[in-house]
């Protein structure tokens, strides 16, 4: 057989090129599989809800029934199409593709901001204790990273909830944080959220580079904590209640934002020893280190417009996310 | 939960689904068929409800849900609530063994509301065929299959 590679050769002037036979091989990556099969779901029930409520609507108009319903079906149409959009956009942070543009930001403001809102919504506004230092202006979208906060927020908040709030008993969300605080737990928070500056890592570290200067915000829980095996896969699509839960992207959606942004996010956690989450964020490369002394402690950090909150840290996690 | 007044004598149905939205708009087209229906959240719930005073003709179901999912569900229903058809409202597969059961249906999400009315009446005439043909059996003493 001629070396002459085949694909160049000039259709009929010569020997037939030789053939290489190939099995074509089903994709071989489970996590590829769950999170086909995961959005497949959520991408179903909302197509579900939307020809049912158009059927509905339709035979009520049909049958010169009060508009007062129709205009209900239509407005969960749209309210159905609207969860859709905010799925496709799931998918694009968990691809680490953030729709919106990367901004300098503080993240002692972002977070201290966000303190508030999860005061607000908690069962138990004292259960997270913020320790927010200054640190260096970091590259990131801002509604992304209230994302991340959140997100963490609610499964520390999950993995130490001693409230019966799942009617289906089901463990916490995607943190994989399981079982709840021990009965004997002592009292005070029961999630402590930390932002300080990254302490640089030592210079034989491989790490070090980028993120020697840096942000580092922790999220630690008193819950149950995971083996290395759970923690390890904690941020896999649909890894641990399957599509069911409807809500098996968000720690995916975290692992997508940060790394993004050029980040780090490890798990250090230990079965019956409780969680710490932590990301770590390069500094800003051309913006200032650490904002003044002088200046305000929560100073607003863009002109951007606060978003909602995507995940809401203290609803009954059964009602959380979408399904 | 019961979306509306029974009318006297209507037919119970369970709607067992974990997203409330589907939940809510299957009992209200079923309740417009006129069926007195009860709303599950979740597969233990619809169990609840089927130990209950009030004969359930059918359960409409999910598949994937947490805890207990559909399939589990209906295994539970067809040992303890003999003659209780089950119609899955579904993505997720399930196994043909399951629905060689002639009191087991499928239907694929996203459906349409004709789809279900057409799957649930086929269901629970199936049923009460298969009813038929037992107590015949029964009562004439013939060999059984």
């Amino acid at each position: 057989v001629s070396a002459a590679p085949w694909a160049g050769a000039p259709v009929g002037t010569g020997a037939a090129p030789a053939a290489v036979r190939t099995l074509v091989r089903s994709h071989p990556d489970p996590a590829v599989t769950r999170l086909a099969a995961g959005v497949a779901h959520d991408v179903n029930n909302v197509l579900a809800v939307i020809t049912l409520r158009a059927d509905l609507a339709l035979d009520g108009v049909r049958s010169g029934a009060p508009t007062d319903e129709a205009v209900e079906d239509l407005t969960a149409i749209i309210g159905a199409a609207v969860r859709a959009a905010e799925l496709t956009e799931t998918l694009l942070l968990v691809a680490g593709r953030p729709a919106a543009p990367a901004e300098p930001l503080d993240l002692r403001a972002v977070v201290g901001g966000l303190r508030s809102r999860v005061e607000t919504a908690a069962v138990v506004p004292t259960a997270v204790d913020w320790d927010l230092h200054p640190v260096p202006t970091v590259l990131a979208p801002a509604a992304a990273v209230e994302r991340v906060v959140l997100a963490l927020v609610a499964n520390a908040l999950d993995a130490t909830s001693t409230e019966t709030l799942d009617p289906t008993g089901a463990a916490s969300a995607d943190s994989a944080s399981t079982g709840a605080a021990s009965p004997g737990a002592p009292a005070g928070p029961r999630v402590v959220v930390r932002l300080a500056p990254a302490p640089p890592a030592p210079p034989a570290e491989p790490t070090a580079g980028p993120l020697a200067t840096g942000v580092r915000l922790e999220i630690s829980d008193r819950g149950g904590g995971m083996t290395p095996e759970v923690a390890a896969r904690a941020a896999e699509p649909y890894a641990h209640h399957g599509p069911a839960a409807g809500r098996g992207l968000e720690l995916a959606v975290v692992l997508g934002i940060v790394t993004a942004a050029g980040g780090t996010l490890e798990i250090e956690s230990a079965a019956g020893g409780g969680t710490t989450v932590r990301v770590t964020l390069p500094a800003a490369a051309a913006a200032p280190a650490t904002p003044p002394a002088s200046a305000p402690a929560l100073a607003p950090p863009t002109p951007s417009a606060p978003r909602p909150a995507p995940t809401d840290p203290a609803r009954p996690r059964g009602e959380r996310g979408r399904r | 939960v019961a979306v509306a007044a029974p009318t006297e004598g209507a037919h119970r149905i369970v709607v067992v689904d974990d997203d409330p939205g589907i939940r809510l708009v299957l009992g209200r087209a079923l309740a417009r068929w006129g069926y007195d229906v009860f709303l599950a959240g979740t597969a233990k719930d619809a169990l609840e409800a089927l130990q209950g005073d009030i004969d359930v003709v059918a359960v409409v179901s999910d598949v994937a849900m947490p805890a207990m999912d559909g399939l589990d569900l209906a295994g539970e229903i067809l040992r303890h609530h003999a003659g209780v058809p089950i119609l899955f409202l579904t993505g997720s597969p399930v196994s043909a063994h399951l629905l060689a059961n002639p009191l087991v249906g499928l239907l694929g999400k996203p459906a349409r509301v004709s789809d279900v009315r057409v799957a649930l009446d086929d269901l629970i005439e199936r049923t009460s065929v298969a009813a038929a043909a037992v107590s015949g059996r029964s009562d004439g003493g013939g060999p059984r299959s």
